[in-house]
């Protein structure tokens, strides 16, 4: 064990109070001052932030966040019949952010100026894509949504989709585009539902 | 996950409402937790575990069980809150979210307490909201960073930094008191 192997493990592995240092770290620990003196503040730190991780609701909120889920659920019911309201709105809208996506990449590939290597998930192919004229792209790529989704993607991809795209006029796209390059969409942009 | 969990999920993702309140009434807590050190805001936090729960409920046909149940719910609470932080730029959090659940003692031993905590919340309020979050995901939750990394949206490196960084910031703030 060596002083930088010791402070990845002291940053990045050492999350619990509890957690005991193995031989060869106790070994190291011992025999480094520096090294003891940063373990020890860590631990220091666990101890100061404690209060902070038994933070807990009182039976009554408890009770209360419950019954507002149970009256939130029967509002909303799930059943094998029925589609949830935030796939619904993504199937409305997953098309243009596509097409969108199509263009950038169509428009980069061959000048070899996309500036990452942007991924598509895995529930791409799940989806029937239905067109929905005019939203705000950038928002939805970036600013994740009410019902909690993730944003789909990172700033600086946003900003290039947004920048080259018209997103009205973006909606067609993806009916031209070949087998071919759905493939090198699915595997490259960046579409995380 | 335990058998019995994805079970549960079976079960919600048909429509089975007491399915789905046995699976999330033992991570509330948890939920609540990292919220609450969010954003230090008891009500606000109380709004959104409460949020959280039922965008799970609106969205469980959508978990695809490749993670784990808790680590979907933690996405959907950073979202809820980051949207939260952000509307009414709450970057800053009040501080005023002190935990009356596990208040005991005297009145003067429960004010050195609330002004305790009060300081923690302030000294995590000081990080960045990504990096508060990145800080929480692992100190607290004891979340791998390759999945913070996939609710942050980010590369597992970056989370690491990130996490560094936090780490530095807050002992140096926690010395200064």
């Amino acid at each position: 064990m060596n002083c930088r192997q010791i402070q990845q493990w002291l940053e990045s592995e050492l999350t619990s109070a509890g957690i005991e240092p193995g031989e060869d770290i106790r070994q190291h620990l011992d025999a480094c001052p520096e090294c003891r003196f940063q373990y020890e503040g860590l631990l220091a730190l666990h101890g100061r932030l404690a209060p902070l991780g038994v933070l807990t609701l009182t039976s009554i909120e408890a009770d209360q966040i419950m019954a507002k889920l149970s009256a939130g659920m029967a509002a909303s019911p799930r059943g094998q019949a029925g589609e949830s309201i935030a796939l619904t709105w993504l199937r409305s809208l997953v098309r243009p952010t596509l097409a969108a996506a199509a263009l950038l990449v169509i428009a980069l590939a061959g000048s070899s100026q996309l500036p990452v290597a942007p991924v598509v998930s895995r529930e791409f192919q799940d989806l029937q894509l239905t067109q929905s004229p005019g939203f705000d792209l950038l928002s939805f790529l970036t600013g994740g949504d009410e019902d909690g989704l993730p944003t789909l993607v990172d700033q600086s991809s946003a900003a290039y989709i947004t920048a080259s795209v018209n997103p009205a006029q973006a909606a067609g796209i993806l009916d031209s585009l070949s087998q071919q390059e759905i493939e090198y969409l699915v595997e490259h942009v960046s579409l995380e539902l | 996950m335990m058998p019995d969990e994805r079970r549960l999920i079976e079960r919600a993702g048909q429509g089975d409402q007491a399915a789905f309140t046995m699976l999330v009434r033992q991570y509330q807590n948890r939920i609540f937790g990292f919220i609450m050190r969010m954003t230090a805001n008891r009500e606000a936090a109380l709004d959104l575990t409460q949020d959280t729960l039922l965008a799970a409920w609106q969205n469980i046909r959508q978990f695809r069980q490749e993670a784990s149940f808790s680590t979907w719910l933690c996405q959907i609470a950073v979202n809820k809150t980051r949207n939260y932080l952000k509307k009414a730029d709450r970057e800053t959090p009040l501080a005023d979210g002190f935990d009356q659940a596990t208040a005991s003692g005297d009145p003067e031993s429960i004010l050195t307490e609330k002004r305790r905590q009060a300081d923690l919340l302030a000294a995590m309020g000081d990080l960045p909201p990504a990096q508060r979050a990145v800080f929480d995901l692992r100190f607290f939750e004891h979340l791998k960073f390759d999945e913070i990394a996939c609710i942050q949206q980010t590369s597992v490196s970056a989370a690491k930094t990130s996490f560094a960084e936090a780490l530095k910031k807050l002992k140096r703030r926690l010395e200064e008191k």
